[in-house]
């Protein structure tokens, strides 16, 4: 835990505090205010990215400190997206995220540039973390509207919390495929790199198991529809605590998990 | 029918579950038992029940057929695991056993330069079969990143570490332990020396009858003699030669630093193969007398700075150094061979005198250097030349990320010996299956963004906002 006093710290530290302000006045009901706070946010998690991009002149995906920046980022588009074609609400529940996962970029996370070693030095880099990071800020969304339904299912007001568990069904829908994408090139990646598109590494496993809930949640509710709702949400919610499993430790060069990924110490 | 489909939808979530958990359990082994694990027996079995349950489900559930996005991704996902299965190393095992194949899964070649090899050899180095053609390595590199040296200024004592400074060309920046102000004005980061007049370091040999020639004193240069019959050889070219002690315990070595003690160590080897050794110094001429009458001189020119020389990959650095009013103004310029240049501070520390002069001679007293920093590997590469029986050979350079395919395998660079590079380890792998499981990832992707992405967009813009995202 260390603060960072430099520009590429205080940009971030900016954006958090934007964020934070988002969610305040969003739950005080200044929701215009709010939604003001929440694009200034963005900005300013943008420049952090992009200052970040010329100051180590490689796209800044290679280290946790650098993806999780590009998290913060992704916070904005996702729920602008996500409320005007899905009809997800949420923007408290959204900024509140983009602060969470620009915390560890904050005051965790190792800032220190580091070259790329030869085996990142791939086109498939940036395409295979890509779709990982959207499908992540996506089913993360996902999961808050999954709680909120959870929470609210005890309410009399049924409708509302069967429209929760449908935008939650729609939102997995479209992280579930960014998902794939991110398995499957990561897979085409791994053979050229190591020699195989498999190779029971750990992340890869971690991957395949987060995989695995949200295809299991699909096929749930193929067979189900609504009819278990609470069902369908808590898969939803479990698919999320297994992409924070896949997405810290097994990066984090840990004894338990060491394998191919371990390069964001 | 009805009961099939619901056995069957309740086995894929049965299946689906029991791979998630596999799999978190396979986390926690590590690579190497996971891997042994999910190609067990009983896995097999569950493999192949996976296969056969997504194969049914086309009989059972005609909408996998009638809908293109959900034929495409369960195709898909059908040829990866058939793909996989095909490709694995127990395939492998049962195909050489049954049909006498001999293709192997994975392993390692190993060539040294200028070398070739068909021998692949597993994690163990024992063989476990030959390749259908030759690997032949004509080079083997590496290369780094470039980055700048380090300024590091001297502890003062033993009790303190040296300690880096954080420089950049034009900025002013304080000196711990001296209290000096230095400036960087200016980096070359490949450089030559630049001489007074042009002149070239060289080395004049004056033989027993008179005459004389001279040559560039450039490192490994040889010259032959007639008269007598000698050959002469650079063997090391010094910017500040030292030596300490005497006799048997005399250690010669560099101490490089600005208008040093310049010399060469020159090897002269006789005729009948007996083989000397001579300083010769750029300061000190007289030194140069042989016995036999051979008279060896080197003139060191003086440095008036640095130019760029892309050729030479050693940088040069511009400083002036500032303490109480006085004023050091120096190039620090990296020598061959050696992975650090001194600029000794007495002469700015201390008043002008004999003591402060022989520190700098003595290379003790307070100093700066410049020294070659830890460079981070950018790439390793193999030129190779591969070649069947009776087939064109194909030459390419491998390196991570851009392996060889040739002869039902792909050559990837693995590893390198760590010491003198002198031979690269490549892996490799058999191609069989991969294309099948290539298609079935296209097809699964293709599937999957068609039936959740393209399919309600479409319907989004036709038929308004009824159907959402």
């Amino acid at each position: 835990m260390a603060v960072k006093m430099t520009l590429q710290g205080l940009l971030i530290y900016a954006a958090m505090l934007a964020y934070l302000g988002t969610y305040i006045a969003v739950v005080f009901g200044l929701r215009r205010p709010g939604k003001r706070l929440y694009l200034a946010g963005f900005v300013l998690a943008t420049v952090a990215f992009v200052y970040r991009w010329q100051h180590v002149r490689h796209v800044p995906l290679q280290n946790l400190f650098e993806v999780f920046i590009c998290l913060g980022m992704l916070s904005y588009p996702i729920s602008v997206l996500c409320r005007r074609f899905l009809g997800a609400e949420g923007i408290a529940a959204d900024a509140l995220i983009g602060f969470i996962v620009l915390f560890p970029a904050g005051f965790v996370f190792n800032a220190g540039p580091q070259k790329l070693p030869p085996v990142l030095q791939s086109w498939l880099f940036v395409p295979h973390v890509a779709a990982y990071m959207l499908a992540y800020m996506v089913l993360f969304k996902a999961s808050m509207l999954a709680l909120a339904q959870l929470v609210r299912k005890a309410e009399p007001n049924g409708d509302r919390s069967s429209t929760l568990e449908r935008v939650t069904y729609r939102t997995i829908c479209l992280g579930w495929p960014l998902l794939t994408l991110g398995l499957v090139l990561g897979a085409w990646w791994g053979k050229v790199a190591w020699g195989d598109y498999w190779n029971w590494d750990p992340k890869e496993l971690w991957s395949l198991a987060t995989w695995l809930v949200y295809l299991g949640y699909l096929h749930f509710r193929y067979m189900f529809g609504t009819r278990h709702p609470w069902v369908n949400s808590t898969l939803a919610v479990c698919g999320a605590m297994f992409v924070v499993l896949t997405l810290l430790p097994a990066n984090l060069a840990s004894r338990l998990f060491q394998g191919l990924h371990s390069y964001g110490t | 029918m009805k009961l099939f489909r619901r056995v069957l939808l309740w086995t894929v979530l049965g299946t689906t579950a029991a791979l998630a958990v596999l799999s978190v359990a396979g986390a926690f082994l590590g690579a190497q038992r996971a891997a042994a694990l999910f190609s067990s027996v009983p896995l097999i079995a569950f493999w192949i029940l996976l296969a056969g349950g997504l194969a049914a489900g086309f009989f059972a559930f005609k909408r996998l057929i009638r809908s293109p996005g959900l034929l495409s991704m369960h195709v898909g996902a059908l040829l990866i695991l058939l793909g996989s299965m095909y490709g694995s190393a127990k395939s492998h095992d049962v195909a050489s056993r049954l049909f006498g194949s001999r293709k192997v899964q994975s392993g390692y070649v190993v060539v040294r330069e200028g070398m070739a090899s068909n021998s692949i050899i597993d994690a163990e180095q024992n063989e476990i079969g030959r390749l259908p053609f030759s690997v032949h390595l004509k080079s083997f590199w590496i290369e780094h990143y470039e980055e700048p040296w380090n300024l590091i200024v001297a502890a003062p004592d033993q009790y303190r570490e040296d300690a880096p400074v954080a420089w950049n060309v034009g900025e002013e920046i304080e000196l711990p332990y001296v209290g000096a102000r230095l400036r960087v004005l200016d980096y070359i980061p490949s450089a030559r020396p630049r001489f007074a007049e042009d002149a070239k370091p060289s080395l004049k040999i004056t033989l027993p009858d008179g005459k004389w020639i001279i040559e560039d004193a450039q490192a490994d240069r040889e010259i032959f003699l007639e008269g007598p019959k000698l050959t002469l050889r650079i063997a090391h070219v010094f910017s500040n030669l030292r030596v300490v002690g005497s006799g048997e315990d005399r250690e010669v070595f560099d101490f490089p630093r600005p208008r040093g003690n310049s010399a060469l160590a020159v090897e002269i080897r006789h005729e009948y193969g007996a083989v000397g050794r001579r300083y010769v110094t750029a300061r000190f001429p007289m030194h140069g007398q042989d016995e036999k009458g051979l008279k060896l001189m080197y003139s060191y020119p003086e440095v008036v700075g640095a130019e760029a020389d892309p050729g030479t990959g050693l940088p040069a650095m511009h400083v002036v150094v500032t303490h109480g009013g006085k004023e050091l103004e120096d190039w620090l310029i990296a020598a061959e061979g050696a992975g650090v240049v001194y600029l000794p501070l007495a002469p700015l520390l201390y008043a002008a005198g004999s003591e402060s002069e022989a520190l700098v001679q003595s290379m003790e007293g307070p100093k700066l250097y410049m020294a070659k920093p830890i460079m981070p590997i950018s790439d390793f590469k193999s030129d190779v030349l591969v070649q069947e029986e009776g087939e064109a050979p194909v030459r390419k350079v491998i390196e991570l990320n851009d392996p060889l395919h040739y002869g039902g395998y792909h050559l990837y660079q693995n590893s390198y010996n760590p010491e003198d590079h002198s031979y690269t380890i490549l892996s490799v792998t058999s191609d069989s299956g991969l294309w099948v499981v290539y298609a079935g990832f296209f097809l699964l992707c293709a599937g999957v963004f068609w039936r959740l992405w393209l399919r309600p967009v479409a319907a989004y813009l036709t038929k308004g906002k009824r159907n959402g995202g």
